[in-house]
């Protein structure tokens, strides 16, 4: 017997479903994307013993299937249209307020699908006062229900193919047989004034009818009969919104009726220990105090722990590069696998540490229930700039790392907030910024205290990473204003029970990310790396015969490497946009060093003393004197004055210059759309200010 | 009286759910008419309010909790 059965899994936020969903699938999960938005489509694998092959889906969590977000929309949309062909449902609830989770479970039930309700986090029933009667439970609802643990696995049996996940599964088959209970069509129709479409209609599709009807502007382009005729209906908004508050207090009737005998809940038992916890975790001074620490230990971690992993990779890189150079026979082939793609693929590696510990990070606060309480804790500050509570973490992280930091914009649930987050990240200041800020600090600013004590350079510093902070909130702010969205914001959040982390979901999701992010944007990265390698390293003529030109013959390979890049394509198109960043005070030797610095900002130094022909020790104090002595040959002015410091400080602090940014948004946002936004916005914004800087300070 | 005038750990019942303005998930999670609401509290920085409504913590933005009308529940 080889059948095949769709199933989706679909529960509230926090009923520890996507736990459930990797219980059972594994790590065999497939992770598309619903065509036209962000939300993933996740889905896996697992059979049963009699050798049914399950797909199982795992759809967004919601609270019904009236949508407030996109995400939600999803779910609507798959349940209702039914375009995935779904065999039937897995409902996921929480024991410790199975009320509002049935809402959900009695809607579905309404549209006539094969149901089963899985009550999890069954292990603390006893500690919280919890009693359940499963036997009238399934009565009641004519669907079978099972109580499980997605957290407890070892140790109850599953091993030996009898745990509560293998029972779970071993149910499946019978969500088919039983007739499962119907809700919405016993209400008083009459008086629900829903004559107009029960009349119309076939009864069984009555729910189906009601949703199509009541959310009709979420499905715009639709084929179906039904609802050409639906739309036709006299449609009165706030009529409406009254007859589904009724539907909602009628369902909840009903699951007080059907609750009543087979459920008992101590609620001072089941909420006491959290509630202790936020008591301290919430507090005005201690709460805000934990917070800070945590953030911190964020921010520390992926900017200096991250670093001996990242010296590592990068070190071994450059002696592998160098190995092959020695070991390969010379050519353009054996250039363009170590400067091109061994470079390119160092260059995705390199973030493999930082978004590793960024997300164990993430996924322990989420999987904990913290990540709930920065939101709480944050909210007010950040909603006035169109941002969400859950915002902070991925902006603090782009201190570190713009990649991680955008990746890290997943937790956050509103997809406009989440857009918002991703497009102002790149604002902030990160740690490849600093070694051009040191430079050309260093240059134009005295090395002076301010009232004895100030250091000038660190104040300058530390006003970059203000301005960088500053702007990321205003672009966002700029933003929210912008992007239209059909849901309005209000602040509902529900405060999920602390509980100890699942580590295998931690591992699962920081595995996942780092598959999106060598696979997605690391395929973006290596190609872009390839190209500038052959921009880099082919040019015209006077590129590839050097010596014909070269006059002093003696020059040393370094000062041949400075002409050769000179004359590369790179080095034309540096002197190509001379006149386009003239008016920021740059020549063309800078222009290089800009373009250059797309493979990454930190790039710009070195680029420059290659172009300035420093020995080879990347010592800065050299390339310091070097660049200070740098002067135009035909005016004989210095290029490095003042003005043209500041401007390239401000240039550095806005422009989008970095590939690897660019393709990690394109991986989370699913289209070229906004890659190329924010390139145009903040690379315009920085010139902007550049030039105004240059031309009022020169 | 306004639910974001109770003071932590009083206890009120909800009597204006039903109101067109009030977002519909707000029902949905359990917020419906006679439902026991406590205020556990507020945020540092002003809002949002933390409440246990029926058997769920929810923390609720002040434009919608200063929306709930209840009915304080007097002390035993």
């Amino acid at each position: 017997m080889n059948r095949k059965l769709k199933l989706a899994l679909i529960g509230n936020p926090n009923t520890g479903k996507t736990s459930l969903f990797n219980k059972l699938t594994g790590l065999h999960k497939k992770v598309g994307n619903y065509p036209g938005i962000t939300v993933n489509r996740i889905s896996g694998n697992f059979k049963l013993d009699d050798g049914t092959e399950i797909e199982l889906i795992d759809l967004p969590g919601t609270y019904s299937l009236h949508p407030n977000s996109k995400d939600e929309e999803v779910v609507l949309k798959e349940i209702v249209l039914n375009n995935e062909k779904l065999d039937g449902i897995i409902v996921v609830a929480d024991v410790n307020n199975l009320k509002k989770n049935m809402i959900l479970l009695t809607e579905l039930q309404d549209l006539g699908y094969p149901v089963m309700l899985a009550v999890n986090m069954c292990d603390e029933m006893k500690k919280k006062g919890i009693e359940i009667d499963i036997p009238s439970l399934e009565k009641s609802l004519g669907i079978p229900v099972i109580l499980i643990s997605a957290k407890k696995a070892k140790g109850d049996g599953e091993r030996r193919g009898k745990g509560k996940i293998h029972q779970l599964k071993e149910l499946i088959p019978a969500m088919f047989n039983k007739p499962s209970r119907t809700f919405f069509d016993k209400y008083n129709l009459t008086a629900l004034n829903l004559d107009f479409i029960s009349d119309k209609f076939p009864k069984k599709d009555l729910y189906k009818n009601w949703l199509l009807f009541t959310e009709q502007d979420k499905f715009n382009n639709i084929d179906n009969a039904d609802f050409q005729l639906i739309k036709e209906l006299p449609f009165d908004k706030p009529a409406i919104k009254k007859l589904l508050q009724k539907e909602i207090i009628k369902r909840y009737k009903d699951i007080n009726a059907i609750l009543k005998n087979t459920y008992k809940i101590d609620k001072v038992k089941a909420t006491g220990i959290t509630e202790k916890i936020d008591r301290i975790l919430l507090h005005r001074f201690w709460g805000l105090l934990i917070f800070t620490v945590i953030m911190f230990s964020v921010f520390q971690s992926i900017f200096s722990l991250a670093s001996i992993p990242m010296d590592w990779i990068d070190s071994n890189f450059t002696q592998l590069n160098a190995y092959l150079k020695i070991h390969l026979p010379n050519g353009q082939l054996t250039n363009l696998l170590t400067d091109g793609i061994l470079s390119g693929v160092s260059g995705v590696l390199i973030f493999v540490p930082q978004i590793t510990i960024l997300f164990i990070f993430i996924a322990l606060l989420e999987e904990m229930g913290y990540m709930s309480r920065i939101v709480f804790l944050m909210d007010k500050i950040m909603q006035p700039f169109g941002l969400s509570g859950k915002s902070v973490v991925p902006l603090l992280s782009g201190t570190a790392c713009a990649v991680p930091a955008i990746m890290g914009a997943r937790t956050i649930e509103n997809s406009k907030e989440r857009l918002i987050t991703i497009l102002a990240t790149p604002f902030m200041t990160c740690s490849a910024r600093l070694p051009v800020y040191t430079i050309i600090i260093s240059l134009i600013i005295p090395d002076e205290k301010m009232f004895g004590f100030i250091n000038l350079q660190g104040l300058v510093l530390f006003g970059l990473y203000f301005i960088g902070f500053a702007m990321a909130l205003f672009s966002a702010f700029i933003l929210s204003q912008l992007i239209k969205s059909k849901y309005k914001r209000y602040f509902i959040l529900e405060m999920p029970e602390y509980k100890l982390p699942i580590i295998k979901n931690v591992y699962i999701t920081v595995v996942d990310k780092l598959k999106a992010f060598v696979f997605g944007a690391g395929k973006i990265i290596v190609a872009f790396s390839i190209i500038l390698w052959f921009l880099a390293t082919h040019g015209s003529y006077k590129f590839h015969h050097p010596e014909e030109f070269y006059i002093q013959k003696e020059e040393s390979p370094k000062a041949i490497a400075t002409y050769k890049l000179e004359h590369s394509y790179l080095g034309q198109m540096g002197k190509t946009i001379e006149p386009a960043i003239k008016p920021l005070g740059y020549d063309w030797k800078i222009g290089i060093a800009l373009l250059t610095s797309f493979a990454a900002r930190e790039v710009f130094v070195s680029t420059l003393s290659t172009i300035y022909s420093v020995g080879d020790n990347n010592d800065n104090q050299l390339l310091k004197e070097k660049m200070k002595n740098e002067q135009n040959l035909v005016t004989g002015d210095k290029t490095f004055t003042f003005a043209v410091g500041i401007s390239l400080l401000l240039f550095y602090a806005f422009a989008m210059q970095c590939f690897s940014t660019l393709a990690t948004i394109k991986n989370e946002t699913k289209t070229w759309k906004w890659p190329i936004v924010v390139f145009f916005y903040m690379t315009g914004f920085a010139y902007i200010t550049a030039f105004i800087a240059y031309q009022t300070l020169k | 009286m306004k639910l974001t005038t109770l003071k932590p750990n009083q206890k009120a019942l909800a009597k204006s759910c039903e109101n067109s303005k009030l977002p519909l998930k707000l029902m949905e999670m359990g917020c419906v008419d006679g439902v026991e609401i406590r205020f556990i509290k507020r945020a540092p920085f002003g809002s949002p309010y933390y409440y246990l409504i029926g058997d769920t913590r929810i923390a609720l933005g002040k434009e919608i909790a200063e929306m709930i009308e209840v009915r304080l529940i007097e002390d035993e």
